[in-house]
């Protein structure tokens, strides 16, 4: 739980520093992009908060590696 | 936007910070102990030929970054492509940076804090780098860089009381081959990824050679790899190294002068964090570049928030385990095989041959 509150506050000190004068400059896609990143890794914050296991990217390039070099 | 310049001494700064920066954390884990100066020596041989690859690339498209040389050579989509790859390796690169960093404070200082909690200011403050500049950055870098090299010097006077010159021998017991593999490792972590550097050259304000600026660079970088390499053998000795997760930090640890002047490790983690704080800031510059060239986005401070929040998400989810963060080291090389060798190759190639069909106009 304490990284979902620590992240949250700081996402939203983004959200006020960041996006919001993007939306008010109406630059709509800078404003997606931005938006669509920020609630990617906030989901993925909130996952990992309350104890869900993220397989990690790094053993399936270790994977494709190994197998590609047949180490 | 406005066009950011930095000096030939401050991209130099910025290139053996980046370099030194990790290599100190996690480097010195090497298969070949006693003989691993002299594979670092070897691999600075190696990298020639690397950095003569850059600078020809560099060379052909004045003022461009290898990005846009990329798109010019390979055209939109393949371009497009090319530079998608390299934003995911520069991004996941930071990912690893940030890791190593919050992995060895938790080893070595603070093992009750959550790794999230330092990854998170690692980030804000990279955050806040990239948003302030190049040009900040390569000021802070060439301001902090003397510092780093006095710190090293002073460490390693300090520690003459503990050398052991027979921890160097015997030199070439087991023959050329395991040094020539080592020197590969070597080679594509960490002097290899001056690759990055080829995607900030636009911003150099003189148009000196690249390779000349690249040979520089790495000849310092190396120099200072190979001192600190060479005293945590002749301190810790070789069965210790094999066994001690961050060399560098336990050789500094031993150092007690007429016990005054002692447990001054902390100091060599302050230079731990701020030459991977450097890296870690490069990564994040050029993965927003990267970012804001795929989407056309018009600066690309505005994209390195997100960017940099997702950075610390993969670093926390990227590693179970520090065994786990050591073990990707023996397959980093053949990771990072077409990114700093494969593909600015193929651009070299394929830019002599358009430009000999005159398929491809370059700017004299």
């Amino acid at each position: 739980m304490a990284i979902i509150i620590f992240y949250s506050l700081f996402y939203l000190t983004f959200i006020f520093i960041d996006l919001i004068p993007i939306y008010k400059n109406k630059q709509r896609k800078l404003f997606w992009i931005y938006l669509i990143m920020t609630l990617f890794s906030y989901t993925i914050i909130i996952l990992i908060g309350v104890g869900v296991r993220i397989p990690s990217p790094a053993l399936i390039i270790k994977d494709v590696i190994t197998s590609i070099f047949q180490l | 936007m406005n066009k950011e310049i930095i000096s030939t001494r401050q991209y130099i700064s910025m290139i053996v910070m980046f370099i030194v920066g990790t290599t100190f954390v996690v480097g010195g884990q090497h298969k070949i102990k006693q003989d691993a100066w002299i594979a670092i020596l070897v691999a600075l041989i190696m990298s020639l030929p690397l950095i003569f690859i850059y600078g020809r690339l560099l060379r052909l498209f004045p003022n461009k970054n290898l990005f846009d040389i990329f798109e010019k050579v390979f055209g939109k989509v393949v371009g497009k492509i090319t530079i998608l790859i390299y934003t995911f390796y520069f991004f996941h690169l930071g990912s690893l940076v940030i890791r190593n960093i919050t992995e060895f404070v938790q080893v070595v200082s603070f093992p009750e804090t959550p790794q999230f909690f330092v990854a998170l200011f690692l980030g804000i403050l990279s955050i806040y780098m990239v948003k302030s500049g190049t040009e900040v950055l390569g000021r802070w870098t060439e301001f902090f860089l003397p510092f780093i090299l006095f710190v090293l010097m002073v460490t390693i006077l300090l520690s003459g009381t503990k050398f052991n010159f027979s921890n160097l021998q015997p030199i070439l017991y087991n023959g050329w081959k395991p040094v020539i593999s080592n020197a590969f490792s070597i080679f594509f972590f960490p002097l290899g990824e001056i690759v990055i550097f080829t995607f900030l050259f636009d911003s150099l304000k003189s148009k000196n050679s690249a390779f000349k600026i690249y040979l520089l660079s790495l000849v310092i970088s190396s120099a200072i790899i190979l001192i600190v390499y060479i005293r945590n053998i002749l301190v810790l000795g070789i069965p210790n190294l094999s066994q001690i997760y961050f060399p560098a930090y336990y050789s500094v640890s031993l150092i007690n002068i007429g016990e005054f002047i002692q447990r001054i490790e902390i100091i060599i983690s302050i230079v731990f964090m701020l030459s991977g704080f450097a890296k870690i800031s490069v990564c994040l510059l050029t993965t927003s570049i990267g970012v804001s060239k795929l989407f056309k986005l018009p600066d690309y401070k505005q994209i390195c928030a997100p960017i940099s929040f997702l950075m610390i998400n993969l670093s926390i989810i990227i590693y179970s385990s520090t065994m786990e963060m050591f073990e990707w080291l023996e397959i980093y090389e053949y990771y990072a095989l077409p990114f700093q060798i494969v593909l600015p190759l193929i651009a070299l190639i394929t830019a002599r041959i358009r430009i000999w069909s005159g398929n491809l106009k370059v700017e004299s």
